[in-house]
């Protein structure tokens, strides 16, 4: 195998551990625990739908932690950004059809 | 499109070229490994999107669906009821602080200190153990109760401290709860697997010989997208 110098030297200068690693880890660990007390203590059956939307959007906010920190995506080339984060738009145009299928299946079905 | 390469100028051994997809460079700045990590990576969201949208669209044209927090209420060796949701949180906090020593172990490889590697991949493996084992107690628990791939007893008079068991409830529950989170499950297993024989390498040395720890980035990558799933899995199956 060749020796590739300049693999590890670009990895190097993308901040301090503590904001690669440290920052990202509390942040999920301080959302997932939010999400556990709105679940347990504050969410009620009047309320659940707003609450299920914003744990859709604390989902998110997790899942760009991931991919941008853990997976190193936010530091890569543009070019690999776009091929990973395009294709899952599409994804995002299948939910909303699917949702929008689902809830005319509920209507007819139960309605 | 790019500009046209011509083969037959093309030298015996690949050099690089002065267009940026003329060869012998990385155009996306990252390995072919690499690369193609991401690709299979996101091939894999694709499948795991199909199995969570086929869930949502099932809850959605139901007029009831179980209420997680009367389904997952035992804690292993503590609690058979009573203590919703508890167990699942202490799988997701294992399943990221694996993450996270994954991504010391990436770290540690960037300075090319065998010693910080072998540390931070066993203790991640131990967090992919201590979850897979969790999710086993936590499955059979479920098939205790009579969950299985065609019955559900999680119905509308489902009572936890009774056993009262409705089988007049989504059919689909259950099944989809094994699927998707076995499927997940099945990638950890394999991520396990990959992790040891990754550790297997860095122990016997591979990576220092070869000069660079980008295999433990390439597994890395595999890993937290198994975290990244079971964000996605804990919302939409324990949350909701």
């Amino acid at each position: 195998m060749a020796h590739h110098p300049t693999t590890h030297q670009a990895h190097e200068d993308h901040g301090s551990v503590f904001s690669r690693i440290i920052a990202p880890f509390l942040w999920l660990f301080f959302i997932t625990a939010l999400e556990f007390i709105i679940a347990l203590y504050i969410k009620t059956e009047e309320t659940k739908v707003i609450w299920s939307t914003v744990f859709v959007l604390m989902t998110l906010v997790k899942a760009f932690f991931i991919v941008a920190y853990f997976m190193h995506l936010k530091f890569e080339k543009i070019g690999l950004k776009w091929s990973i984060v395009a294709p899952m738009l599409f994804v995002l145009y299948l939910i909303l059809l699917l949702v929008l299928e689902g809830r005319y299946m509920y209507q007819s079905l139960w309605n | 499109m790019a500009t046209p390469v011509i083969a037959s100028s093309a030298p015996e051994q690949p050099q690089a070229t002065s267009s940026l997809w003329g060869g012998g460079r990385n155009p996306m700045g990252a390995q072919y490994g690499k690369l193609m990590m991401w690709f299979f990576l996101l091939s894999d969201a694709f499948t795991f999107s199909g199995l969570l949208i086929a869930y949502g669209v099932l809850r959605m044209s139901h007029d009831w669906w179980p209420d997680p927090e009367q389904v997952f209420q035992s804690v292993p060796f503590v609690a058979d009821h009573g203590m919703p949701l508890i167990f699942v949180g202490i799988m997701t906090f294992i399943l990221i602080m694996s993450s996270v020593t994954m991504v010391m172990a990436v770290d540690a490889g960037h300075k090319r200190n065998q010693k910080m590697v072998v540390f931070w991949l066993v203790l991640t493996i131990i967090g992919g153990s201590m979850f897979l084992a969790c999710q086993a107690l936590e499955w059979e628990h479920l098939i205790h109760q009579g969950a299985s791939m065609s019955g559900n007893p999680f119905g509308p008079k489902y009572d936890a401290v009774a056993g009262v068991s409705d089988f007049n409830s989504p059919q689909n529950f259950a099944q989809l709860f094994f699927t998707i989170t076995g499927f997940h499950g099945a990638h950890v297993t394999s991520g396990v697997i990959i992790l040891i024989i990754l550790l297997i390498n860095v122990v016997r040395g591979i990576y220092q010989k070869t000069g660079n720890y980008e295999m433990v980035e390439k597994i890395g990558l595999y890993w937290h997208f198994v975290d990244l799933v079971w964000v996605f899995v804990f919302t939409f199956f324990y949350l909701i």
